[in-house]
């Protein structure tokens, strides 16, 4: 996906979230704020799900857009619908219905910050025990004052160690990382 | 010479002290990149002109902060950068290396080396860009900055802490005049001699390559640091090459010392700036530069000044050089840069391909500071010149048209002609103070009105010859007492009696 194209995702997803308006965030207290954002997120999902046999059809251009719009109002029924389907429909229209699935990874995004989630990506040479789990966790939460949530990949690419990926920051504790810090040291 | 021992031990060391920690940094992402910009998604905590890192070790500049990414230059080359790549913050601004260790070395705008004598120890690193001091740290222009050509020194005197501006078309010898100027303080002792920056700004590096050399062969490396950014670099390098100049010299100049800094030039230095921007899609000004061109400079000529002594007494002085097309000094660049700096040496065309050379202007070209800056026996000597020289060219254009001119005109004519020939001067030949004042002081008290013009120069040199063989306690003298009392006038006035008398018997 381009990045331009990541971009508008973006701005779809901080729209669909955001409250409008009518009612200015910080008249909403957190707990409601997470429960609306996992909701429409949610929404957003299931959207994706029902959408998702006809996505073919809906982003081949020469459908025309009044025919688009028609089999997305059938395929997702419900009032429970109604804003993820003004979302689908506005994508539909501009014919960006492509971008449905980063729209809605963005979403999970900003949803996880209204929860105050912080999903961390971990990348270590052997997985990671339990205990080392719960250890960076506990780390990270103490960081950002957020509830962490670590995921582990597998890669021989770091050597040895783990580097880990949350909001924004890399903590390198790879040995490759220390490996090209030390030439850095010799060689400046 | 250094051992492989040595280098042993001293890898040894490091990998000794080394604390293998981790590493926490924020982290962004390459969105695109091209010609030299990279957009870059996150770095929400970065401030202009600060360090990023790319993947592959290349170092990136903060230019733009924008609502959903930050744009950045990118100081060196983009072929190795991907979308997708990451990019750390270093938490820190440019910083180029500073000191001594960069005295006789050729450097680029980040402080590498690039003559091949070895990697530079400079202890310390200032950065790039700083406000420049205030009113309260300043004192005003006195001490004289001799360029060692006449036609400067007497009529347009620089003093340490200006700025003057060099300007004029290409091939008029505006890069000569600023080599002319960093060779002639090897004439300075060595406790006040400033220390010499060239800054190269977009030239040919084999344009840079021939000052470095001349340089060298007349001793001036021993006190001079080259920066270099030539045209085949990106358009950031060419940007920071004249701040990274200042910053090496602002080292020395708050350490009590004097600097003499040429950034050549700054038109180079506006289009790699303008370039930049479009790239970073800033709105295009006039002539399709941004809005801040005249900002760009201000803040660079600023920081040349004069410390008081309370902050060491030290000095930065900028030659700043503008290459006009065709002679007008009315375009935006130019008009810029006048307004700011205290001075300009006007450089024109026709002059030089008449013969003088260095073909000043010297009814446009004007020193701000002005008699201030120059020695009494200068202004004693120098005084009515440029007033004499354009009462000459005054009549000169007069009598073109062959009209009959009374008797103090023909005087006037060729006491002009005369004091013409005598200010041209050879490249790579700069004359020191006193030479000068002997020198002007046969021509504006009328002892060459009766050598022909074509001998005027031979004549000058043959005169300061005889001074060093027959009186050589006179130039010492001179340049010991700094102005001309009636003893001093006396002496000068029997030795070109003297050595005229000789010369016109066998001319």
């Amino acid at each position: 996906m381009k990045a331009s194209e990541r971009t508008l995702a973006r701005r779809y997803a901080a729209a669909y979230m955001s409250y409008g308006t009518g009612t200015p965030s910080r008249m909403v207290s957190p707990a409601d704020a997470a429960g609306e954002s996992a909701a429409r997120l949610e929404a957003l999902r299931r959207l994706e799900r029902a959408v998702a046999p006809a996505l073919p059809l809906l982003t081949r251009p020469l459908v025309p857009v009044r025919l688009k719009l028609e089999i997305l109002e059938k395929a997702c029924p419900g009032k429970d619908l109604v804003r993820a389907l003004a979302l689908a429909a506005l994508l539909v229209r501009t014919g960006r219905l492509g971008l449905l699935g980063e729209t809605a990874a963005q979403c999970a995004l900003l949803a996880d910050e209204a929860a105050g989630v912080l999903r961390a990506e971990v990348t270590s040479r052997y997985p990671l025990s339990d205990a080392e789990r719960a250890g960076l966790e506990k780390a990270l939460s103490a960081f950002s004052g957020r509830k962490a949530v670590v995921s582990n990949t597998i890669s021989e690419k770091v050597l040895g160690g783990f580097e880990a990926g949350f909001g924004g920051f890399l903590l390198d504790a790879t040995l490759l990382g220390r490996l090209a810090r030390l030439r850095k040291k010799i060689t400046t | 010479m250094i051992r492989p021992e040595e280098i042993t031990d001293i890898i040894k060391g490091k990998i000794e002290k080394f604390v293998p920690d981790s590493e926490l940094s924020e982290l962004g992402q390459v969105l695109q990149v091209g010609d030299g910009i990279a957009r870059v998604y996150g770095l929400s905590g970065a401030v202009i002109n600060e360090l990023v890192e790319f993947e592959g070790g290349v170092a990136g500049m903060v230019l733009n902060v924008e609502r959903e990414n930050v744009g950045c230059v990118v100081m060196g080359s983009d072929s190795q950068i991907r979308e997708g790549d990451r990019v750390k913050r270093t938490g820190r601004v440019l910083e180029v290396p500073v000191g001594d260790a960069l005295i006789g070395r050729v450097v680029d705008p980040l402080g590498n080396p690039l003559d091949g004598k070895g990697p530079i120890a400079a202890g310390k690193r200032r950065p790039v860009e700083i406000i420049a001091p205030g009113v309260v740290a300043r004192q005003p222009v006195r001490e004289p900055l001799s360029t060692g050509i006449k036609a400067i020194d007497s009529m347009v005197p620089i003093g340490r802490g200006q700025r003057e501006l060099i300007i004029g078309d290409r091939q008029t010898g505006k890069t000569a005049i600023a080599v002319d100027a960093i060779i002639n303080q090897r004439n300075e002792p060595k406790e006040t001699r400033p220390i010499c920056i060239y800054v190269a700004i977009g030239q040919k590096e084999s344009t840079v390559a021939r000052v470095a050399r001349t340089l060298e062969e007349n001793g001036a490396m021993e006190y001079s640091i080259i920066v270099t950014a030539a045209a085949a670099k990106p358009a950031s390098l060419l940007y920071l090459a004249p701040y990274s100049g200042c910053a090496m010299g602002e080292e020395f100049m708050w350490n009590g010392r004097h600097v003499l800094i040429i950034y050549d030039d700054l038109s180079k230095h506006a289009q790699a700036y303008r370039q930049m921007s479009l790239l970073l899609r800033r709105p295009p000004g006039r002539e399709a530069y941004p809005g801040d061109v005249f900002y760009l400079h201000s803040r660079l000529l600023e920081r040349a000044c004069k410390l008081s002594s309370k902050n060491g007494g030290g000095s930065l002085t900028a030659l700043p050089v503008i290459e006009t097309q065709a002679n007008d000094v009315t375009a935006y660049i130019p008009t810029n840069v006048i307004s700011i700096t205290d001075g300009q040496i006007y450089l024109e065309s026709n002059l030089f391909h008449s013969g003088i050379r260095p073909a000043v202007n010297v009814g446009v070209s004007v020193s701000r500071v002005g008699g201030s800056a120059q020695s009494k026996g200068m202004r004693q000597v120098a005084g009515r010149l440029r007033l004499d020289l354009a009462q000459y060219n005054e009549l000169a254009a007069f009598a073109q048209f062959g009209s009959d001119l009374d008797k103090s005109s023909l005087d006037q004519l060729k006491r002009g002609q005369r004091m013409v020939e005598m200010l041209k001067q050879d490249q790579y030949r700069p004359m020191a103070t006193e030479e000068q004042i002997a020198v002007l002081f046969a021509g504006v008290r009328g002892h060459l009105d009766d050598i022909e013009v074509p001998l005027v120069r031979r004549f000058e040199a043959g005169l300061l010859d005889r001074m060093k063989e027959k009186y050589p306690k006179l130039l010492p003298d001179i340049a010991e007492k700094k102005a001309l009392d009636a003893d001093l006038e006396a002496r000068l006035v029997t030795v070109i009696d003297e050595f005229k008398k000789e010369f016109l018997s066998r001319n």
